[in-house]
């Protein structure tokens, strides 16, 4: 090796030292424990730069899917100290119990993690496989930074209902296998606040109930506390405050405090510092929860929580197509039936409980200038009342709608910005400088047959279900700026989209995952 | 089902005229198949005040809660200058287009569950229209009996109003809704409020010239206009007033 070239490789060197040293993170679903889905910290997409976005590589994992499951949103360390030195690192669930990492640059598989589950299903034993109960890890997992700088270790649940916390670089434990909660439980995105590891569990899958559950790093305590009603099912899991209340919607139940029920409504839980037990602090039933729970619209949507002029605000909706915009230090006011704000309907004119409606979670981020947006994706067709002041389109399967956060004569509102092109059931959004990239999963989210009725089988849903797309779109004005047109060739179900250093992540249900970004 | 019957034509005949209509007519047709969807997937339009009935309160003591239930004549009542009934606990259940059948299912929904002392039925008019299918006298008898009976087996007391006229000053409607059969039925559910104990608002004879709607007091031969609401407003609060006085 010449001088010449030593010194070429040694500038190489600290400039991908100097990219990874300072390389974003998406350690958890949603971004952050506030669900956001914002990255603050791009700087290689912007408004001007997507368009050369393309495929950069794409791996095909030999994790199985079950039911419609099969990988969730990938969990990105933007710089991880490896055997091999440092790198950027994707961390990938597979619900067949499979943890992946995978090195960012070239794509290549580092290591691979398979649980063997302790639990075998018993023949009669609740609510078991559909659908809905798919087995296996149902939650993406979430990585958290130890006090070795460039050290993570990766906690994940897995089907047993055991907790593994694995070291980020090689996927050896960490610490030993513990218990977090029921096998089977179905539960949902990992959250990790201050120490403390927050879930919760729908569909009674296993006959388990549905609960919160929080793991204390620090005690190895386990909390729990169920609201007695229906499922939580945000697929993000829980959103948490900056007091650290863990705040979920809830799904079919009543809605009936003084009988200690709280379905179709929206929790606000704690840790109890001393005795590590969870604890309800604060409720919200919307005035229709008799409607919703007649119709089966499910409180079933992930809140975002941000700040804005001086308060900590948060956004939540369910299946019923309408947004709630609350304050955290109380978000149903005094009879816990008064948000801030309750828009209109945006969609699901026809009440449908299944492929129309708000799913998932939602996005919120601020611009230059100061001004809050929220984002939504919608199922359907949008109101025949609703309309945005900027659209494009007709939209038959689904949209990205814009609300900016504002005050009106004293009264907060989110007030329609844009709403985007037709998306083939439209997911929750990721923001990242000034671009938002959105997609439409190709699913067949028909639950209710004229044939079959409620016979909802993924035999049948997995055949009539097309494929993905990926969309960015101008964040202030929602116009597309570049699609991945027909490079996805399989669709995805409870899944979700990751962002990171100049790449977005989709995985997809054949077990393929796709870094589309920008090649510098 | 006329929805399941006229579906599998218009999804025809739309996509047909995508290729060879003009793009007007597609919107048309395209707006009609949309209509006959949502009809098959809420025939009776359970979805139209279900959210908004379950966040009405009880009655408070003393309260003359009174539900209108009936079709486009009932819901367009307060959506011009011609307020529906300001400051009464009066609640407007109509629904565009419906027929009887439609009614009586979400009877329950938007007249029982809002527990009212009085509920004003108005219907027929889209029946004899085959708006939902071929309709009778007979048939729309037996929907009106049959709301009039779940009422009383709540302890709601029956106003039963007279089917509306119409006039073809404006465009072409007794086609549809012959006069004679308006009349008819009229006098059907007059005789039958008087034997179920319920009571008869005559709508018909304040805004009917001859056998035409008083041209005057309608939009387009069949839709009362502002002064047709005027009209029919202080007869609604006549039979309300008679109905609660009765035991």
């Amino acid at each position: 090796m010449t001088r010449g070239m030593r010194t070429s490789l040694g500038v190489v060197a600290i400039g991908l030292g100097c990219i990874l040293a300072r390389g974003a993170d998406w350690l958890t679903d949603g971004g952050n424990s506030q669900r956001t889905a914002w990255q603050k910290d791009e700087k290689i997409f912007s408004p001007s730069s997507v368009k050369d976005t393309r495929l950069l590589w794409k791996i095909k994992l030999d994790n199985q899917p079950r039911q419609m499951h099969s990988l969730f949103p990938p969990l990105i360390i933007g710089r991880l100290n490896t055997p091999a030195g440092p790198k950027q690192v994707l961390i990938e669930a597979g619900v067949s119990d499979n943890i992946y990492a995978i090195d960012v640059e070239s794509g290549k598989l580092l290591w691979k993690k398979h649980f063997i589950s302790t639990w075998t299903p018993p023949p009669n034993g609740g609510r078991g496989g559909g659908v809905l109960c798919p087995g296996g890890i149902t939650a993406t997992p979430v990585v958290g930074p130890t006090s070795t700088p460039g050290k993570y270790t990766v906690y994940v649940a897995s089907w047993d209902g055991m907790l593994h916390q694995l070291n980020a670089a090689d996927g050896e434990d960490v610490a030993p296998p513990s218990k977090f909660m029921p096998p089977n439980g179905k539960p949902y995105a990992l959250n990790l606040w201050h120490n403390v590891l927050y879930t919760h569990t729908a569909q009674g899958c296993g006959g388990n109930p549905n609960d919160v559950y929080a793991y204390d790093l620090t005690t190895n305590k386990v909390g729990s506390w169920g609201p007695a009603g229906g499922g939580m099912w945000g697929r993000t899991g829980p959103a948490i405050s900056d007091n650290g209340t863990m705040y979920t919607g809830t799904g079919d139940g009543r809605w009936d405090p003084a009988d200690g029920t709280y379905g179709d409504g929206i929790i606000g839980v704690q840790q109890n510092p001393k005795t590590k037990a969870l604890e309800l602090v604060d409720y919200y039933g919307p005035t229709n929860a008799e409607w919703l729970v007649k119709r089966d619209l499910d409180m079933q949507v992930t809140p975002v929580i941000f700040h804005y002029q001086g308060k900590e605000l948060m956004v939540d909706a369910g299946k019923e197509c309408r947004l709630y915009l609350m304050d955290t230090d109380s978000i149903g006011g005094d009879d816990h039936r008064t948000p801030l704000y309750r828009s209109p309907l945006l969609c699901n004119e026809d009440v449908n409980f299944a492929s129309a409606g708000i799913w998932g979670s939602l996005a919120s981020w601020e611009d230059s200038k100061g001004t809050r947006w929220v984002l939504t994706p919608i199922w359907g067709k949008p109101h025949s009342q609703f309309h945005a002041p900027v659209e494009y389109g007709p939209v038959k399967y689904g949209a990205i709608v814009a609300f900016k956060v504002e005050q009106k004569d004293g009264k907060w509102q989110l007030t329609p910005a844009w709403m985007s092109r037709d998306m083939n059931r439209a997911e929750p959004p990721v923001i990242a400088n000034g671009v938002i990239f959105a997609y439409g999963n190709g699913e067949d989210t028909e639950q209710a047959y004229p044939d079959s009725g409620l016979d909802d089988t993924a035999a049948r849903r997995i055949p009539g279900s097309t494929h993905a797309v990926l969309y960015a779109l101008d964040a202030e004005t929602g116009k597309e700026l570049w699609s991945s047109g027909d490079q996805i060739t399989s669709f995805n179900h409870w899944s979700g989209l990751s962002l990171a250093n100049g790449r977005v992540y989709i995985a997809t249900f054949d077990s393929t995952l796709y870094c589309f970004g920008i090649k510098k | 089902m006329a929805a399941a019957r006229i579906l599998p034509v218009l999804l025809l005949v739309v996509s047909m005229a995508a290729q060879t209509g003009a793009p007007q007519e597609v919107e048309q047709l395209e707006h009609r198949l949309e209509v006959q969807r949502h009809l098959l997937v809420d025939w009776a339009g359970l979805t139209h005040y279900g959210s908004e009935d379950t966040e009405i309160p009880a009655p408070k003591p003393g309260e003359n809660r009174v539900v209108f239930l009936g079709d486009q004549i009932t819901e367009r009542w307060g959506q011009g200058q011609a307020k529906f009934f300001p400051d009464k606990p009066y609640f407007n259940r109509g629904v565009t287009d419906q027929t009887t059948p439609q009614m009586l299912v979400r009877f329950r929904q938007d007249v029982i569950e809002l527990q009212p002392k009085v509920v004003v039925i108005m219907g027929g008019s889209n029946d004899l229209a085959g708006a939902t299918g071929p309709a009778t006298e007979g048939t729309i008898a037996e929907n009106m009996m049959s709301m009039t009976e779940l009422a009383k087996a709540h302890g709601i007391r029956v106003v039963l109003a007279s089917v509306t006229p119409v006039c073809d000053f404006y465009k072409k409607q007794t086609g549809l809704r012959p006069q004679g059969k308006i009349i008819g039925l009229n006098g059907w559910i007059k005789r039958y409020a008087a034997d179920s104990g319920s009571v008869y608002l005559n709508y018909y004879a304040a805004l009917v010239e001859g056998r035409d709607f008083k041209k005057n007091l309608t939009v387009d031969g069949l839709l009362p206009s502002d002064a047709g609401y005027e009209a029919m407003a202080p007869l609604a609060e006549q039979a309300i007033a008679q109905a609660l006085g009765r035991k």
